[in-house]
């Protein structure tokens, strides 16, 4: 799964879900669902304003974590 | 909120479900005298056969009293259904469970006229209409489901 680091890069910028919500013209309930890792998908459009806001790359924001139930690439 | 041109169907249906619910009840008060008419014009279009038994009569009443209670079962779930999409909750998972109800329902009721085409024949029209609501409204009911389904992706595509 994919998962969105937003609250690390917050707290890294030291930044508030209204300041960043006010900076990015996000609601903070959207906002909250993206922190919170409840979306199902991002926009590249919003990945760019949380990128230009936080000045960091996508990388900074995305992680991967491999399934515990999905077999191993080298198994295969 | 539901767009306006919307509501006014919404709102005449309501209306006509709860009109229908009405004559149900005033169906299920005059039953008895319904089925005794019933038989009789049984008896008239077919002087060869017996007439019916008062067992067999009595049967044929609560099958009647069944399916006035489910037909009013499933106007219940349409009026229900016809409100939350009033409030425009069109989309939601409510929506899919009352059109599951009502679709369930008229599968019983096509049941039920199955069982009363023993004595009358042409309640097999019956079983068929009912049978094919039943169907049309579990692929909407389908359909509906897929589009819940879409809304939740979109919902949370931030």
């Amino acid at each position: 799964m994919i998962r969105l680091n937003l609250d690390v890069m917050m707290a890294k910028r030291r930044i508030s879900l209204g300041e960043l919500s006010a900076r990015i013209g996000i609601t903070q309930a959207n906002l909250s669902i993206l922190k919170n890792n409840r979306a199902r998908a991002i926009r590249f459009s919003t990945l760019d304003a949380l990128c230009r806001a936080l000045d960091c790359q996508p990388a900074d924001l995305l992680e991967f974590l491999p399934d515990e139930e999905e077999p191993d690439a080298t198994d295969l | 909120m539901l767009r306006k041109p919307l509501k006014l169907p919404v709102r005449l249906a309501r209306i006509l479900a709860l009109l229908l619910l009405c004559a149900l009840a005033l169906l299920s008060v005059l039953l008895p005298t319904l089925v005794d008419l019933l038989c009789e014009a049984r008896a008239g279009l077919h002087p060869q056969l017996p007439p019916l038994p008062t067992g067999q009569k009595g049967l044929l009443l609560a099958l009647a009293y069944v399916m006035v209670l489910v037909a009013a079962g499933a106007i219940l779930f349409l009026i229900r259904l016809l409100r939350s999409i009033s409030r425009g909750k069109v989309f939601s998972e409510s929506t899919v469970l009352h059109l599951l109800a009502v679709s369930l329902c008229c599968f019983l009721e096509a049941l039920l006229f199955l069982g009363t085409s023993v004595w009358f024949l042409s309640s097999l029209l019956g079983v068929g209409i009912f049978a094919f609501i039943g169907l049309c409204l579990l692929t909407v009911r389908n359909v509906m489901s897929e589009a819940c389904r879409i809304k939740a992706e979109n919902d949370f595509t931030i």
